[in-house]
């Protein structure tokens, strides 16, 4: 088994009007954590999460997984709604098995298994027209997982939801994610949704992007993301973001 | 909202079947009011015959077999003009959408050929094809091309950039890029496309007809009216709108059968 663990060694992104949306940025994410990206708005977090994905390249900079210089080892799971409109829901999932080269009774069984997972096999055979965002997005995370690739990359993927529905989606992804334990980059310009769901929080700068702090979450899992939010730790932590968040901002 | 959910739904239902029921009704309506004009002798029966007589002229050129060699040699070179100009033009069109390089190379060319009347260029074609059926197909088959060139392409082009993205991160490549993204996203466009070169088509069959053919619909109305036989010439001319009618509604449900997937 390789090691999976995730290197990004001073990745600069300079777009060609001039502006640099990454400055030597470096992170090393070791296998089966769940890491959070915390910046706020425009600091080019999307930008090192599409150079990452093999989206857009850096320009200068190098992003290694497993040593051996491939992009296929990430499924990525984007913000705004990204399921094919003209693929039923088991099609949209099916996507990700892309490269798997899986028989017919195989690739249904995993997309089955996926499908019960985010609790819509009722909702195999419908059109994304017929669906909630939040069920969207559930598919999209389906269709990550089917991949089997070994890091999920998410783009604020909760952004565009309502609170609710926001809180079911974390308790969903952190059981799914259990059984699995991928390496997970999670963006987000939520604290708290960072605090529920990460192992490790990096904290970005404004414009040009670069990692100021890191911070340890130290809660035991399974976590409960509902309890957890009562516990003072919890409170105490948020807190602490926040401030280094602000320090992140004024740098 | 008023009324139950199945009350609603029957209301629903009631308002889409009363849209089917106005398509067919609105031309059938404007016929009765044309028998109605020529009956009180609003309208000269010499030059605007009544339906009911382009009818007993219709049965007439039926019966003596004229009617249905004319329709035959007219679809037949509609359907296979279509199909020369559409096949290619969607090609040319996907690999527009796909490659800025082609795009570069195309557009120009698209820009300034597409409005050249076909028409116009009929004696070339005629030098080049001859009088008989492939002038008529191929003239068809020009006018086709452009739209459908112009329309598969502006498709994929607004396929949104998210899906590509999506298909790139998955790794969907090659074929199957263009079989489950490119072709279903650009195909809302490539529908459209289709029903108005129909359109067109149907336009360029009979004028190309009029003017270099001893058959076909578009003899059979020049015919119709260079020997004053008028009623022979809204024949052809009515045929020629039902075609159009048909061929507008029958895609019209294709592509309700071919895009399950649009909110309606």
């Amino acid at each position: 088994m390789l090691d999976h663990r995730m290197i990004v060694e001073a990745v600069t992104k300079r777009f060609e009007d001039g502006t640099t949306a990454l400055n030597e940025v470096s992170l090393e994410i070791p296998e089966g954590q769940f890491a959070a990206v915390l910046g706020p708005s425009g600091c080019g977090k999307t930008t090192l999460l599409r150079i990452l994905a093999g989206l857009e390249e850096p320009t200068s900079g190098r992003v290694e997984v497993a040593g051996d210089g491939r992009r296929d080892h990430m499924a990525m799971v984007f913000q705004e709604q990204s399921i094919f409109p003209w693929m039923r829901v088991r099609e949209n999932v099916a996507v990700g098995l892309h490269g798997l080269h899986l028989d017919r009774a195989n690739a249904r069984a995993v997309v089955d298994e996926q499908l019960d997972l985010v609790g819509l096999q009722s909702f195999a055979e419908a059109y994304p027209h017929q669906l909630s965002g939040g069920m969207k997005q559930r598919v999209s995370i389906a269709r990550a997982f089917a991949s089997k690739r070994s890091v999920l990359l998410m783009d604020e993927p909760f952004a565009a939801l309502d609170e609710q529905t926001k809180i079911g989606l974390h308790s969903e992804l952190l059981r799914i994610w259990e059984r699995t334990r991928k390496t997970v980059i999670f963006i987000t310009h939520g604290i708290e949704e960072s605090v529920v769901l990460a192992d490790c929080i990096y904290v970005m700068t404004a414009r040009p992007g670069r990692i100021h702090a890191c911070v340890e979450v130290p809660f035991a899992r399974p976590r409960d993301v509902v309890a957890l939010r009562g516990d003072p730790a919890f409170g105490r932590l948020v807190v602490e973001i926040w401030g280094l968040l602000r320090e992140a901002m004024a740098a | 909202m008023n009324g139950t959910w199945e009350a609603q739904v029957r209301r629903a239902r009631r308002l889409r079947s009363m849209e089917r029921m106005l398509r067919l009704a609105s031309p059938i309506a404007l016929l009765l009011l044309w028998e109605c004009a020529v009956r009180v002798r609003v309208l000269d029966a010499r030059f605007f015959p009544a339906p009911s007589s382009v009818v007993a002229a219709a049965l007439g050129l039926a019966r003596t077999g004229e009617l249905w060699g004319d329709l035959r040699v007219t679809l037949l070179r509609l359907v296979l003009g279509f199909f020369a100009g559409a096949v290619p033009g969607i090609a040319l069109g996907m690999l527009m959408g796909l490659s800025r390089w082609v795009r570069a190379v195309a557009s120009p060319l698209i820009a300034a050929l597409y409005p050249i009347p076909k028409i116009a260029v009929l004696p070339l074609i005629i030098l080049i094809f001859g009088l008989g059926d492939l002038s008529k197909i191929v003239t068809v088959a020009i006018g086709v091309f452009f739209i459908m060139a112009i329309n598969t392409s502006a498709g994929v082009l607004q396929i949104d950039r998210i899906y590509l993205d999506v298909a790139k991160a998955y790794g969907v490549r090659g074929p199957s890029y263009v079989r489950e993204v490119l072709l279903p996203g650009a195909l809302p466009s490539l529908l459209t496309g289709a029903k108005v070169s129909l359109g067109i088509a149907l336009i360029l069959v009979v004028a190309a007809e009029f003017l270099a053919a001893k058959d076909g619909l578009g003899y059979l109305i020049w015919n119709g009216w260079q020997t004053l036989q008028v009623e022979q010439m809204y024949v052809g001319l009515v045929i020629v709108a039902v075609i159009g009618y048909v061929v507008t509604i029958g895609l019209e449900e294709a592509e309700r059968l071919a895009l399950p997937w649009l909110p309606r």
